[in-house]
């Protein structure tokens, strides 16, 4: 059998025999094949993975095979990962990671890159929610937890109560679920803290950021019977949630609530501040080691900080020790640490003490900062708060955000890995933002790098900042937000600690009695 | 001892423990065991072997790294290479190269991360022609092709 010449090369090719003749044959058609194209793609893609954005758009355009390689989805996939910490916070990805194409990862990563104020998308929607719960909310028992679809609502009655807001009613009705039953006795204050980051809670977040497992704890102040002393009852509670969104069956709900640990606590427990913490197998809250039976404890002295161990017996110790400073917020870390936060008349204070000391010792003060104003555009009389201070966990870091009647804004990062060794609390600057207009009726909401402002229902801005380098550049661009209107009536009772979540981007303000819902979504895409 | 037979029929006998290094003779010698036959390395130049062998050698005694790594847990990747091996790597380009599909055949992950590292180094912070001029690359898109591509790339480099 015959085969012509050029048929036989070809099939010599397409069978890869002769690779090198054909290396050699490509070199002559065509002329400057350079050696680097030796490498096969796979090669060539992991190349490409190791530069950032810039470099990686530049390889694009040096000639067709590097161009499609940078197309490459695990190209960027790399891109994306190396400079994770770089992005602004918090960002949206189009899709979960796992079903992120290059295209769209490119496009995230290229507009999260570009500086400016860019573009942030809203959705908003208000909601009316007729309160299903048998008692009266607590203002500072209302948490919105990580992925922006969960209210945790807690009542003067002690009962805890979880809200979907994706689930209201066709007239937006909600319909709360009781988490944990209301505490019997004679009830005067109640607390509650929520763990879903330490180990021991063993979080469970769910595609989309929605949280379907974490700890509760519960801290509440109580008489057995009139006139006698009040007592604290500290609980610890193992909430989980069913999720399942599938199909659009929708089966959300309250799986079980299980409560891990019940302890009295013969000192009276205050319950006026939110400041309480739970992370891991340790509880803080604020308590008074000297009650008036007479009258309630909330009045008065400043009380103690009590950090109690809840878990692991036989060793249920508590310390409590005495700052001359009434807390706001607290959050226990990583490390066996305490950050506390404090504001009087015009400073800030943020303490982080080390509690891992024996029993009946005080722990140690480890940094204390005190903030005081820096700028005073005209002179106020009184240093007032805007937005009481919501940590942002990322990793295992905690990003603190304050603000003050100046416009003045405060972001901290507090470090928990690094406690052990240094003590460190970055400053990252203050920077002025923009006062709201019209001024007295705001109510900022932050995340990390993002606020959303709420003047009136008409007029519901969001804005954001960056940081370049040291320093917080002051880049506040503003959208108005179409909020309806119609479902606001009365705002004078608007509780004005908005909750943010800098998973889902979501702002929300209540008020009180909880008859209104008012979510704002940010989206950065 | 184990016995490597290079493309170009050169025997080279190494300690098992040098050569381990590489997953694939790794493999194989778990595979077969003890054997007196060479292991023909057909796609490895002796020139090149000595190369792997030095690097090899050189990291004899250390810890093995983890055969598999999820991509997604590889957090901070930098272009950070030890002196060490930024040395090693200080040759030609088509030395470079063949190291890198060397390493790639004999399945060396951490010699494979460094060279392609080394190559990645070479283009960062150049320019598209520089980038052409250092790899000997002909331009291969038409004026039509280079304008789309700038007009896509515009966003993002006039930040």
């Amino acid at each position: 059998m015959l085969v012509e010449v050029p048929a036989m090369l070809k099939l010599a090719f397409s069978l890869g025999v002769s690779s090198r003749f054909g290396a050699l044959l490509s070199q002559f058609t065509f002329r400057s094949r350079a050696s680097l194209f030796v490498l096969p793609d796979e090669i060539l893609s992991e190349i490409v993975a190791e530069l950032d954005l810039h470099n990686v758009l530049t390889v694009r355009r040096v000639c067709k095979i590097l161009g499609e390689i940078s197309h490459l989805r695990m190209v960027w996939l790399q891109v994306f990962l190396k400079r994770l910490d770089t992005y602004p916070r918090p960002f949206f990805l189009p899709k979960s990671l796992k079903h992120c194409t290059a295209r769209g990862l490119e496009d995230a990563i290229r507009s999260w890159q570009a500086k400016g104020p860019g573009t942030i998308r809203t959705q908003t929607s208000a909601a009316s929610v007729l309160w299903g719960g048998p008692s009266q909310v607590k203002e500072s028992s209302i948490h919105l937890l990580p992925g922006g679809r969960w209210m945790i609502v807690g009542c003067r009655d002690g009962s805890v109560w979880y809200l979907d807001l994706e689930k209201l009613g066709n007239s937006g009705e909600g319909t709360p679920a009781l988490l944990t039953p209301a505490c019997p006795g004679l009830l005067e204050g109640f607390s509650l803290a929520i763990d879903y980051s330490s180990p021991e809670a063993n979080p469970t977040l769910l595609d989309e950021f929605h949280l379907a497992s974490f700890n509760l704890a519960t801290i509440t102040s109580y008489q057995d019977k009139p006139n006698s002393f009040y007592k604290g009852v500290v609980k610890v509670w193992h909430i989980k949630v069913t999720f399942d969104d599938h199909d659009g069956l929708n089966a959300v709900g309250l799986e079980t609530s299980e409560c891990l640990y019940s302890c009295r606590d013969d000192n009276a427990v205050h319950t006026d501040s939110p400041a309480c913490a739970l992370y891991g197998i340790q509880v803080a809250y604020l308590s008074y080691l000297h009650p008036n039976p007479a009258s309630t404890p909330s009045t008065g002295a400043v009380p103690d900080v009590t950090i109690r161990k809840w878990s692991s017996p036989p060793y249920s110790g508590s310390i409590s020790f005495h700052e001359p400073h009434y807390y706001d917020y607290m959050a226990l870390m990583p490390n066996q640490r305490l950050l506390l936060v404090s504001r009087h008349v015009d400073t800030f204070r943020l303490i982080s003490v080390r509690y891992d000391v024996p029993e009946n010792e005080k722990p140690v003060l480890e940094i204390s900062v005190v903030i005081a104003p820096q700028d005073m555009p005209t002179p106020a009389p009184t240093f007032d708060i805007e937005a009481i201070p919501q940590p942002v966990c990322f990793g295992k870091d905690i990003h603190l955000t304050f603000t003050n009647n100046y416009g003045e804004l405060y972001t901290f990062r507090v470090p928990s890995e690094g406690c052990m060794i240094a003590p460190a609390l970055d400053r990252f600057g203050c920077t002025l933002i923009p006062p709201a207009q019209p001024a007295g009726t705001r109510c900022r909401a932050f995340g990390y790098s993002r606020f959303v402002e709420f003047n009136t229902p008409e007029d519901v801005r969001v804005g954001h900042y960056t940081r370049d380098g040291e320093s917080i550049q002051s880049r506040v661009a503003y959208s108005k937000v179409d909020i309806p209107t119609e479902t606001f009536g009365e705002l004078a009772d608007l509780i004005r600690r908005p909750f943010f979540d800098q998973y889902s981007n979501t702002a929300v303000w209540v008020n009180q009695p909880l008859s209104h819902i008012c979510i704002v979504r940010m989206c950065s895409l | 001892m184990v016995l490597l037979l290079t493309s170009d029929n050169e025997m080279f006998s190494v300690a098992e423990d040098v050569i381990k290094r590489s997953a694939y003779i790794k493999n194989m010698l778990e595979d077969v065991g003890e054997s007196d036959l060479p292991i023909p390395l057909p796609n490895v130049e002796s020139n090149v072997l000595v190369k792997i062998l030095e690097y090899c050698e050189h990291y004899r005694g250390e810890p093995l790294p983890a055969s598999d790594v999820d991509p997604a847990e590889i957090g901070d990747r930098s272009l950070d290479i030890a002196d060490w091996d930024q040395k090693y790597m200080a040759v030609d380009q088509e030395m470079l190269f063949e190291i890198i599909l060397a390493a790639n055949y004999l399945d060396i992950k951490s010699l494979l991360d460094v060279g392609c590292k080394t190559v990645a180094k070479m283009m960062k912070g150049k320019s598209s022609e520089e980038i052409r001029t250092l790899f000997n690359i002909a331009n291969d898109f038409t004026p039509e092709e280079e304008a789309q591509i700038r007009k896509e790339n515009a966003w993002a480099e006039c930040r």
